[in-house]
């Protein structure tokens, strides 16, 4: 066979996709940004960085409140509080954890 | 491929960096065709190879920000059709394996069968699915894309020997199963 027969024979075998195969690109597309926006909401360092102001911001005040002598914060009990908020930090860590897992 | 295009792909992709999603389904239009011909020359099933081509432009989508504005989106896009086709079609070797001789005589059979009505295209496109994925690939790089051997290279990976030995395999090989699946038809076609 000559080449340019060859040639015009190959130029033909062009297969064209499905009517939808467009619209499933982009639906795959908006997927995929909706997943990327809830995985940056639950992102690793964004976690930890917010969880550590958190949890520090909330000793600071208790450590300025608890050394004051308001009489309101004397008789609130500490190690409960202590207790309480170490616990929704793990929480969240623990949902971190999971959340990486299942991705 | 012409400059004028090559400067069209890089004002859509500057777009579609900028977050205009219409721009994309321009570069989709564009290439849609050739690349599920590509993939249809490694995977040799037309389902599958639009289920990668899926996965390819969702990829490309996600990595459009890292492309060089150096070489052709052409050459960069069809690359990861390559190379995804590639992996995909060890995934599924790795899955099944069948003897296939029995399988393919009686599929020309069928498809002879089947061919009384078909148009040159399809002719064509029996032909080049009974070809080895890297042989019907180079095919249709060299004469559908018209690519160089460099390009190809670039595009595959392959050594340019390898892709010359392709060429001339793939030439023959195309001859001989196109005489097989028309017989006495095949002087209409030429």
């Amino acid at each position: 066979m000559k080449e340019e027969k060859f040639k015009e024979l190959i130029s033909k075998s062009t297969i064209e996709t499905s009517d939808d195969f467009v619209n499933k690109v982009m639906q795959g597309i908006q997927l995929q940004k909706e997943v990327k926006k809830q995985s940056l909401f639950w992102s690793f360092p964004v976690i930890i960085i917010v969880c550590s102001a958190l949890i520090l911001t909330i000793l600071g005040m208790l450590f300025y409140t608890f050394n004051t002598e308001y009489a309101i914060f004397s008789s609130i009990p500490k190690t409960p509080i202590f207790l309480v908020i170490i616990g929704i930090g793990l929480y969240y860590i623990n949902q971190l954890i999971r959340f990486q897992h299942y991705k | 491929m012409k400059n004028s295009q090559i400067q069209r792909d890089y004002n859509l992709i500057r777009k579609v960096i900028d977050g205009d999603t219409s721009a994309f389904r321009q570069l989709i239009f564009a290439y849609k065709d050739v690349s599920l011909s590509l993939a249809i020359s490694i995977l040799k099933d037309a389902v599958v190879a639009e289920d990668v081509l899926q996965e390819v432009f969702i990829k490309v989508y996600d990595k459009l920000h890292t492309f060089k504005f150096k070489a052709s989106f052409a050459t960069w896009l069809y690359r990861i059709v390559v190379n995804t086709s590639y992996n995909e079609l060890k995934k599924r070797k790795n899955m099944v394996s069948i003897d296939n001789t029995s399988e393919v005589d009686s599929m020309v059979h069928r498809q002879k069968e089947y061919l009384k009505d078909a148009d040159q295209k399809k002719y064509i496109n029996m032909t080049l699915e009974k070809l080895k994925p890297d042989e019907a690939l180079v095919l249709r790089l060299f004469y559908l894309c018209e690519y160089k051997i460099k390009e190809i290279e670039e595009i595959t990976g392959f050594r340019s020997s390898k892709i010359k030995v392709n060429l001339h395999r793939g030439r023959d090989n195309f001859e001989f199963h196109l005489k097989q699946i028309l017989g006495d038809d095949l002087n209409n076609l030429l």
